[in-house]
C-alpha cells in the first residue's frame, strides 16, 4: 500500500504548490466559494434546528416526524453522494489524466484504484457536509449534545462518507462495465437519465402519497401504526443504519440499539469495501483502458472510429460566414463534458423555478401582491444568475479555449470581427432558446398577464444578449490561449470582473423588473419607463462591450 | 512582382526582440528555406507573415498587398502550416478540411474534388471521417498540409513540416511542395531538418537571434563560410560565434 500513500502525498503536494502559485483572483474566488459553502452549511443548520424545535413542539407525533426527517435527509444525502461519485467517475476514476503515466509503472491495479478512490471520497463528501452534518449538529444542539453524541456523530459522519463512496464506486464500476462499448457522450446521457430515474424513485419512496396525513395522529395506536410505516419506508435503504445510529442517542423511538446499528453499518461497509477492492484489483486498469479506447482520450493511431457518414461541412448553415455558427454548434454538441455541465445548470434552474413557484403557491390568497412581485422578480433574477453562470463557464473562456487551434481562423481571410461576432451570435442564440423557455415557464406558472409576460420575455432576451456580449468582450481582453480548462480561465482577474460586472447589471435589471411587476400587480398602468430603462441599460452594455472587444481582437495575437 | 517581401520586420515581446529588423524577398516559383537554431525567430517570422502575430515595426507584403492594410486580401493568398498542427479536436478530418475551405471561400464543388485528390495523395481517405482528437501527430500534420493547399494559395508558409511524418509521407510532402513550386507557387519553409531543406530548397536564409545573418544558395553560403560540405556543415560554420 506504500505506493498509494506516495501517490496521495504527491497529489497533495501538487495541490499545495498550485495553491501557493495561484493568482489573487483565483484565491479570491476560492475564498468566495468557501464563504458560500460555510453560509450554506450554517443556513442548513439553522433550517434543521428550527425544524426540529417546531417538530418536537408536538408531544404526540414529534419524535416520529423527527425520525422521518432525519432518515429522509440521510437518504437524499446518500443518493446525492452516490450520484456525485458516478458523475465524476469519468474524470476521477476512469479518465484521470495522470493514469496515462501511472499505468505503465509497476503499481497494482488495486493501488491505482485506491489512489483515485481518495479523490472520489472528496467528491462525494459535499452532500454529507451540507445536509447530514448540519442535521446531526442541529439534533445534538436541540437535545443538548453529550460527549458520546459528538463522538458517535463524527464516527457516523466518517463511516457515512466512506459508505457512500464505496457504494458509488461499485455502481461506477457496474456502469462503466455495462456502458463500455458506448460513446462518452451517450454514457453521460445514460448516467443523467439514471440519476433522474433513481431520484424520482427515491422521492416516490420517501414521500409516498398520504405520508403527511399519516403524521396527524392523536392516539398511541395511531403513532405506532405511523411508526411502522416510517420504518417500512427507510429500513431497506442503505442510509438507514447511519441515521438510526444517531437517532438512537436521542429520544426518538427508533428501533435497535446503537451497538447493533453501528455493527450492522460497519459490517456492510467492510463487505462493500472488500468487494470494491476485489473488483478493482481485477477490473480497474482493464476498464480504464477500455474507457480510453471508446472515449475521446485515445484510439489506435491512424485508425480512428468514424463519427458518422462521410458528410461534408457545413450541413445547414451555408450563407455568408454562418458556417462559423455551425462549427461552434458541432463542437458544443460533441463535447460531452460541456453538455453535461450545461444540462446540470439548466436542471438546477428548472428546480429553482419550481421551488419558487411551489413556495408562492403555498401562500396563494394569503400573501400580499408585493410578495408575488418579489417572487416573479426572484424568478427573473434566477434566470439572469444562470445566464451569468453559463456565460462565465462557456462564453467568457470561448476565445481562450480556441487555444492552439486558433491559428486556423486567425490566419484565414475571414476578418476577426466576423469571427468574434459569430461567436456572440452563437452563444446568444443558444442561451436565448433555453432562457426564453425558462421565461415561458415562469409566465405560465405565475399566470402573468400577456403584456407583462411579453415584457418578461423581452427582459430575458436583453439579459442574455447583454451578458453574453459582456462576457465575450471581457474574455477578449486578456485571453489565455494556452489554457485548456474553462474553470481555470473563468477564475482569472477578468473572470472576476465579468462576475462582478454581470452581477451589478443583474441588480439593475431586477430593480426595473420589480417596479414593472409591482405596478402591474397593483393594477396601475404598465410601467413603460422600466422597460425603456432596461433597454437603455442593456444596449449601453452591449454597445460598449462590443466596441471594447473589437478594439482588443484587432490587436489579439494567438499562439 | 515579388510573392513575399519583408521590409525591416521587428517583433518584440516585451523587451525581447524575437525578430529584429528582418528583410526578405521571395519570388514566384521559389522554395526558400528559413533555417536557424531553436528560438532564433523562425516560427515568429512565419506567424507575423500569417497574421497571427502583429509586427512591432516593418512591412509585410504578399504579392504587393500590405498584410496590415489589406489583411483579408493578403491572407487569401497565403497557406499556413503551423509547427504544432493542433485543430478542433471534435471535428472530423473531413469537416476540418471543409471548414478551412469555407474560411477561404472555396466553392463546395471545387472543394470536394480538391479534398478527395489531396486526401488520396496522402492515403488519408480511410481516416478522414474520424475525429481530429483521435489522429496521430503525423496524421494531423498531413491534414494541416492538405488544408493549407486547399485554396490553391500563391505562398505557402510551412513550419517544420516533416516532424512526425513517416518516410513515405515525407516523400509525398516533398513532392507536393516541389510540384507546388513548379506550378508557380512560392514556399517559405522553416525547418531544422537541414538534409531535406538542402534537397528541396533553392535558397536559404540563416536566422539567429531574430536577425538574418546569411542568405543565398548552398554554394553561396559555402563561399561565405569558407567551408565546403553539407548544408549542416555550412550552417554550423555560419552560426557558431555569431
Amino acid at each position: 500500500m506504500s505506493a498509494v500513500y506516495v501517490l496521495i502525498a504527491n497529489r497533495l503536494r501538487m495541490v499545495a504548490t498550485a495553491a501557493r502559485r495561484s493568482r489573487w483572483a483565483q484565491r479570491l474566488v476560492a475564498a468566495c466559494f468557501l464563504a458560500i459553502g460555510v453560509a450554506l452549511l450554517f443556513g442548513a443548520y439553522l433550517f434543521f434546528r428550527r425544524a426540529f424545535l417546531f417538530i418536537l413542539s408536538d408531544p404526540i407525533s414529534g419524535a416520529l416526524v423527527l425520525r422521518y426527517v432525519l432518515d429522509a435527509a440521510f437518504a437524499f444525502t446518500y443518493f446525492l453522494g452516490i450520484s456525485s461519485v458516478i458523475a465524476t467517475s469519468s474524470a476521477l476514476l476512469f479518465g484521470a489524466d495522470d493514469l496515462n503515466w501511472l499505468v505503465p509503472k509497476p503499481v497494482t491495479s488495486a493501488s491505482l484504484f485506491a489512489y483515485r478512490f481518495a479523490a472520489a471520497i472528496a467528491a462525494s463528501s459535499w452532500p454529507v457536509l451540507l445536509i447530514a452534518l448540519p442535521a446531526i449538529a442541529a439534533l445534538g444542539v436541540t437535545f443538548g449534545a453529550s460527549p458520546l453524541f459528538v463522538v458517535v456523530g463524527l464516527a457516523v459522519m466518517l463511516l457515512f462518507v466512506f459508505s457512500v463512496t464505496v457504494a458509488g464506486g461499485l455502481l461506477s464500476f457496474f456502469l462503466a462495465w455495462a456502458f463500455r462499448p458506448l460513446p462518452l457522450a451517450f454514457r453521460k446521457f445514460l448516467d443523467l437519465a439514471a440519476f433522474l430515474g433513481f431520484g424520482a424513485l427515491l422521492v416516490r419512496r420517501v414521500v409516498p402519497q398520504g405520508i403527511f396525513e399519516a403524521f396527524n395522529v392523536s392516539t398511541p395506536a395511531q403513532v405506532a401504526a405511523a411508526a411502522v410505516r416510517v420504518h417500512g419506508i427507510f429500513a431497506p435503504l442503505p442510509s438507514h443504519p447511519f441515521a438510526a445510529s444517531v437517532l438512537s442517542l436521542v429520544p426518538s423511538g427508533v428501533d435497535g440499539s446503537l451497538p447493533q446499528l453501528l455493527s450492522y453499518a460497519g459490517i456492510t461497509l467492510v463487505v462493500g469495501f472488500a468487494l470494491l477492492m476485489a473488483v478493482a484489483s481485477v477490473a480497474y486498469v482493464r476498464l480504464w483502458q477500455r474507457y480510453g479506447e471508446t472515449g475521446l482520450t485515445a484510439s489506435i493511431s491512424d485508425r480512428p472510429a468514424h463519427i458518422g457518414s462521410r458528410r461534408s461541412f457545413p450541413r445547414a448553415f451555408r450563407w455568408g460566414h454562418s458556417f462559423l455558427f455551425e462549427k461552434d454548434l458541432l463542437l458544443f454538441a460533441r463535447d460531452g463534458a460541456a453538455m453535461s455541465h450545461a444540462g446540470f445548470l439548466v436542471l438546477l434552474l428548472g428546480m429553482y423555478l419550481l421551488i419558487v413557484r411551489a413556495v408562492t403557491h403555498a401562500y396563494a390568497g394569503k400573501a400580499s401582491e408585493q410578495f408575488f412581485a418579489y417572487a416573479v422578480t426572484f424568478a427573473f433574477a434566477a434566470i439572469g444568475y444562470f445566464v451569468l453562470t453559463l456565460t462565465l463557464r462557456f462564453v467568457f473562456p470561448a476565445l481562450s479555449l480556441e487555444g492552439r487551434g486558433a491559428w486556423l481562423e486567425w490566419a484565414s481571410p475571414v476578418h476577426v470581427h466576423e469571427i468574434f461576432s459569430w461567436k456572440i451570435f452563437f452563444w446568444s442564440s443558444l442561451f436565448t432558446a433555453v432562457m426564453e423557455s425558462a421565461a415561458a415557464i415562469v409566465v405560465l406558472l405565475f399566470g402573468l398577464p400577456t403584456g407583462l409576460g411579453l415584457a418578461f420575455a423581452y427582459a430575458t432576451f436583453l439579459t442574455v444578449l447583454s451578458l453574453v456580449t459582456f462576457g465575450m468582450s471581457a474574455g477578449s481582453v486578456a485571453p489565455d490561449f494556452r489554457a485548456r480548462d474553462a474553470d481555470e480561465v473563468a477564475t482569472s482577474p477578468m473572470g472576476l470582473v465579468t462576475t462582478v460586472g454581470g452581477g451589478f447589471y443583474l441588480l439593475i435589471m431586477a430593480r426595473y423588473m420589480l417596479g414593472m411587476v409591482s405596478s402591474s400587480f397593483s393594477g396601475q398602468p404598465f410601467d413603460v419607463l422600466a422597460l425603456v430603462g432596461m433597454t437603455v441599460v442593456s444596449l449601453t452594455v452591449v454597445a460598449s462591450s462590443w466596441a471594447m472587444a473589437l478594439h482588443f481582437v484587432d490587436k489579439m495575437e494567438v499562439v | 512582382m515579388l510573392t513575399l517581401e519583408l521590409k525591416s520586420i521587428t517583433k518584440r515581446f516585451g523587451s525581447t526582440s524575437a525578430v529584429d529588423n528582418l528583410s526578405l524577398s521571395l519570388k514566384a516559383g521559389e522554395m526558400y528555406g528559413l533555417i536557424g537554431p531553436n528560438g532564433s525567430g523562425k516560427t515568429t517570422t512565419l506567424k507575423v507573415i500569417a497574421g497571427i502575430y502583429r509586427q512591432t515595426s516593418g512591412d509585410v507584403l504578399v504579392q504587393g498587398l500590405d498584410t496590415l492594410a489589406s489583411p483579408t486580401k493578403a491572407k487569401q493568398k497565403l497557406g499556413y502550416v503551423p509547427d504544432d498542427p493542433v485543430a478542433y479536436e471534435l471535428l472530423s478530418g473531413r469537416e476540418f478540411l471543409h471548414f478551412t475551405g469555407e474560411l477561404y471561400g472555396v466553392p463546395r464543388e471545387e472543394r470536394e474534388g480538391r479534398i478527395s485528390r489531396l486526401l488520396a495523395a496522402y492515403h488519408l481517405q480511410g481516416v478522414a471521417d474520424g475525429l481530429f482528437a483521435h489522429y496521430s501527430r503525423g496524421t494531423k500534420q498531413k491534414m494541416s498540409m492538405v488544408a493549407a493547399m486547399l485554396h490553391q494559395p500563391s505562398l505557402l508558409l510551412v513550419d517544420e513540416p516533416m516532424i512526425g511524418l513517416d518516410p513515405e509521407s515525407i516523400m509525398i510532402t516533398k513532392k507536393l511542395l516541389t510540384d507546388f513550386v513548379v506550378g508557380g507557387g512560392t514556399v517559405l519553409l522553416s525547418t531544422h531538418t537541414l538534409s531535406i531543406a538542402d534537397e528541396i530548397c533553392d535558397r536559404f536564409g540563416i536566422i539567429k537571434n531574430g536577425r538574418l545573418i546569411a542568405e543565398g544558395t548552398h554554394a553561396e553560403l559555402s563561399a561565405k563560410s569558407d567551408r565546403l560540405g553539407t548544408l549542416e556543415d555550412v550552417f554550423l560554420a555560419l552560426t557558431s560565434g555569431v
